[in-house]
């Protein structure tokens, strides 16, 4: 009995890493460009099998989360460009814009992909079990959060030790500012759209030997990234390290009941924490 | 956005507009063999423009309007079947749908105060209607599951006539019955969401949408009327999935899903959100549409999709605006030609 609690709640950390990984994204562009966006889970999803295409034509995992993050990114840019551009001004027409984004998405990954589920490819090389004291953990685990904290790494480095960063941050405060200055903030926030939806690709690749893969993947995944990225307080990236944890956690012991309970359960939480702290847990800061 | 407000307007085409809603909700699906579908357009346009008043007019994204619909309409089947076979059951369904409409909206509204960024606002409100959406789902698959017949939805609730009172029983096998009420049911709810869509609070519900801070400077408590407008379309919805229940007599927990209320948002969007019969117009175009293209091709949603794309980018107004003052255009310039003519 102990062991099972000690597996769920690694196996809920490790789940609660990634959905900050692609929270971050969320909140990313929440904070800059305050549009609220659905496209992101179908991005994931074509990251995803991106990954699953490569490793099957050419055998090579790491090539593969390169290449489903850079079409990933590539994608996010051209809907960035594009369509969401447009609606910046207008958080209703933005809501809608992203969400046909993400349906059309969606769609035609199932036309390119099949309906149905697909095996996701991992490493021959990391198929081990590891034991942790007496604790078995499937290798291939501790890899996603050790890459997916080294990312997480990289993005803290990006946003309050560079250049870019401080432009980001910045135009977090105050955009028309930040465009007298002379700097193109349109550029910045297309960067970043394009940075987040890399990282959601990468994590596509990663998550998707845990989480599954079949086209409506993303759908589900963005309503868990939601709550974490809500509980933490929208477009607050530290909030959202500390929350995903803790969905991760709730979602791997409350699914010992069944699946649907478990939604019902984060949502309760979500409503809960909404009702008593609506700015997160650690306000509007990034 | 703008808007006349106060335009001075000859009242007749109104009754021109009613008898011709009259016309097709009563007379139409009795004289076409596609009564199913006409039958489908009334129910739905009443359901989306009530939608339309949270959405179009206060401009209130919500995902949870099916939830609404589908307590209404599961708690109207599970008592008809479990407990009483009469319309005693409509009431407290409606009921049931609009009370659980005011929880959702007090719970999401509550919080998204004026002093909240606006795309933060609409964030509460589209996640606390998802919220919503999936705990009544958990409620009515598990709980529920003896009653509500979990994934199969709800069987054998048309077998039965419904009785009224003594002797007068609505026979819900009987199209001719059915129909009738569906159709003077809509008529009665369109009409009085058209009188509140143009009087005083329907200004400030379009104020509310414009600028949510000037109309509380102006004094009025925004909260309580969002919360009244919210629980309003609930209402509305409640009534729908009523007569959706008794139009089909199957019910299935799909409507509680977010994806069955997001049509709703691009019906409203379709046909114009701005004006109260764009909905319908919207409607009618969306369902003929999905019936047409369903039979070709697998993937409506890509053609959702892009048509959705398109109409934001490109037509925020929608159509329905559109196909109203086409017409009144060309007629105002054929009275000024003529006006000028005898000169």
């Amino acid at each position: 009995m102990d062991l099972l609690i000690i597996t769920q709640l690694i196996s809920g950390l490790v789940s609660g890493v990634l959905l900050t990984l692609i929270a971050i994204g969320i909140a990313l562009t929440f904070g800059l460009l305050k549009v609220v966006n659905l496209s992101h889970g179908a991005i994931y999803t074509l990251g995803a099998y991106i990954g699953l295409t490569t490793v099957r034509l050419c055998g090579n995992f790491w090539l593969g989360l390169v290449l489903g993050g850079v079409i990933a990114g590539v994608v996010g840019i051209i809907f960035e460009r594009f369509c969401i551009r447009k609606v910046y001004e207008y958080p209703v027409l933005g809501f809608l814009v992203t969400f046909a984004l993400m349906m059309g998405l969606t769609q035609t990954i199932r036309l390119i992909w099949g309906p149905g589920n697909q095996l996701a490819p991992q490493p021959a090389y990391l198929m081990k079990v590891v034991y942790l004291g007496f604790i078995p953990i499937s290798s291939y685990r501790l890899f996603t959060v050790a890459v997916g904290t080294v990312i997480m790494v990289a993005m803290w480095f990006l946003i309050s030790k560079t250049n870019i960063g401080l432009i980001v941050r910045a135009s977090l405060d105050n955009r028309d500012m930040v465009d007298s200055f002379g700097i193109n903030s349109s550029r910045i926030f297309m960067l970043v759209f394009g940075m987040g939806s890399a990282i959601a690709g990468m994590c596509g690749v990663l998550a998707s030997p845990i989480f599954g893969l079949f086209p409506d993947v993303g759908g589900q995944m963005l309503i868990l990234c939601f709550v974490v990225v809500v509980m933490g307080g929208l477009g607050s990236i530290r909030g959202a390290m500390l929350a995903g944890p803790i969905i991760g956690v709730v979602i791997s012991f409350t699914t010992l009941i069944s699946a649907g309970f478990s939604y019902a359960v984060i949502f309760i939480l979500m409503a809960i924490i909404l009702l008593t702290k609506p700015m997160g847990f650690f306000g509007d800061k990034l | 956005m703008e808007e006349t407000l106060f335009r001075k307007q000859p009242r007749y085409p109104w009754v021109i507009g009613y008898a011709v809603l009259a016309f097709i909700f009563l007379a139409l699906p009795f004289l076409t063999t596609y009564d199913v579908l006409v039958e489908d357009i009334i129910i739905w346009s009443l359901f989306t423009m009530g939608f339309n008043l949270a959405f179009g007019f206060t401009g209130m994204v919500s995902l949870g309007h099916g939830v609404f619909f589908g307590v209404s309409a599961f708690t109207v089947g599970i008592l008809t079947l479990h407990w009483n076979r009469s319309v005693v059951t409509i009431p407290i369904g409606i009921a049931m749908g609009t009370l659980t409409g005011f929880v959702v909206g007090y719970i999401s509204l509550k919080r998204a105060r004026v002093d909240v960024h606006k795309a933060l606002r609409i964030a509460y409100l589209v996640l606390i209607s998802i919220a919503a959406s999936y705990v009544t789902m958990y409620i009515f698959l598990t709980p529920l599951a003896k009653y509500s017949g979990a994934e199969m939805g709800l069987l054998g609730f048309p077998n039965h006539p419904m009785r009224v009172l003594g002797n007068l029983e609505i026979d819900l096998k009987s199209r001719t019955q059915i129909y009738v009420i569906v159709g003077v049911v809509a008529l009665i709810v369109i009409g009085w969401l058209h009188r509140i869509a143009s009087s005083p609070a329907g200004l400030i519900m379009r104020a509310v949408r414009e600028n949510e801070i000037r109309v509380g400077f102006l004094g009025y408590n925004t909260f309580r009327f969002k919360l009244l407008v919210y629980t309003l379309t609930a209402f509305v919805a409640s009534v729908a999935g009523a007569l959706y229940l008794l139009r089909s007599g199957f019910i299935s927990v799909d409507v509680f899903d977010f994806k069955f209320t997001s049509e709703l948002v691009v019906i409203c969007l379709l046909g114009g959100r701005n004006a109260f019969l764009g909905p319908m117009i919207g409607t009618a175009i969306f369902l003929i549409l999905k019936d047409v293209i369903s039979s070709y091709t697998a993937s409506w949603g890509l053609f959702l999709a892009l048509v959705l794309i398109f109409s934001v980018l490109y037509l925020p107004g929608g159509i329905g605006p559109m196909m109203f003052s086409l017409p009144r255009r060309v007629i105002q310039r054929w009275v000024k030609k003529s006006e000028i003519a005898p000169r």
